[in-house]
């Protein structure tokens, strides 16, 4: 059962990052970065084809407090659902957490690449809702990460931390897994870019 | 939305990793530092017991062949984080505010020894 599951999301991860590729030109520069990506996923779909249920960060669970359709997500979440699925589970100091992306936000903060709004558990238990994660680049025009973090605006009762400490290394492996596929992507020398040599030494 | 019940019991941490904690208290607790240190501060939701219970209060750690690691990074980057080696801790807090003494913590940990 798990395993169909497993296997559905793939397939509908698979698929729509080839309908990707057929669409962008031989030259676009995500490229690199979305064949690794599927390779990842075709790989591990070999692998549960052979039995083996094993969680990967790309696909770490599917256990969701809501019913929402890998259809619903990914018009919610976009790319960003290609590369982490509909859920990021990871045990910290022996808690598990999981958190549950719901969509993606249209107006980040400034300078924040991008903004997802999730729902946060501490072992099953809802511990942030609708927290949003802030994903900040490297630099104004890197592809990649340079580290990520969350803001909790809800209002309600005193979360059961004071602090973030124990989102750090979740948001590392955030950060770790979305530069895996954005670290290969070609930097162009933008600051000479379309310049004549004249206006270059002038 | 209820408010989150804290952490009473330690039945999430195995008993071996509990024995450990509790067994390297005495011995972290304002010990000398003699080596390369970095410092994480952390604000604590109540005033804690002992080791355990503070890092029962969201620390990020890991303990592997005795040894305390503690989740160190800097604010911007991502670069050097990691799990480093715990070799102090200490309660600190403001002077006028004493009641508070013991609400936040100060962890120094290794900066050579890295998970």
């Amino acid at each position: 059962m798990q395993s169909d599951l497993m296997q559905q999301n793939l397939d509908f991860r698979i698929q729509k990052l080839l309908q990707s590729l057929s669409w962008q030109g031989p030259n676009t520069p995500q490229i690199p970065g979305k064949m690794a990506l599927l390779n990842v996923l075709q790989e591990k779909r070999g692998h549960l084809l052979e039995g083996d249920v094993s969680p990967i960060p790309e696909l770490s669970s599917l256990t969701r407090k809501d019913t929402l359709t890998p259809e619903e997500l990914y018009s919610m979440l976009g790319p960003f659902y290609l590369i982490f699925g509909p859920v990021y589970e990871e045990i910290v100091s022996y808690h598990t957490y999981r958190i549950e992306f719901l969509f993606q936000k249209t107006q980040p903060a400034p300078h924040s690449m991008f903004c997802v709004v999730a729902d946060i558990f501490e072992d099953d238990v809802l511990l942030l809702h609708r927290a949003e994660i802030n994903f900040w680049k490297e630099h104004y025009q890197a592809p990649k990460v340079a580290f990520v973090s969350t803001d909790y605006w809800e209002p309600g009762p005193i979360p059961k931390y004071q602090h973030i400490h124990w989102f750090g290394k979740l948001a590392y492996s955030l950060a770790t897994i979305w530069n895996r596929y954005h670290d290969i992507i070609p930097q162009l020398e933008e600051s000479q870019g379309g310049k004549t040599d004249e206006t270059i030494s002038s | 939305m209820k408010p989150f019940p804290r952490d009473t019991s330690y039945a999430h941490i195995p008993l071996a990793i509990q024995q450990v904690i509790n067994a390297s208290a005495k011995r972290l607790f304002q010990a000398p530092v003699t080596e390369p240190a970095l410092t994480v501060l952390v604000t604590l939701s109540h005033t804690p017991k002992g080791l355990l219970d503070v890092l029962c209060d969201g620390i990020a750690y890991q303990v592997k062949e005795g040894n305390i690691y503690i989740w160190f990074q800097e604010s911007d980057r991502i670069d050097t984080a990691g799990y480093y080696r715990l070799v102090r801790f200490e309660y600190v807090g403001i002077p006028a505010s004493r009641k508070n003494l013991k609400k936040v913590v100060k962890f120094t940990l290794s900066a050579h020894q890295k998970l």
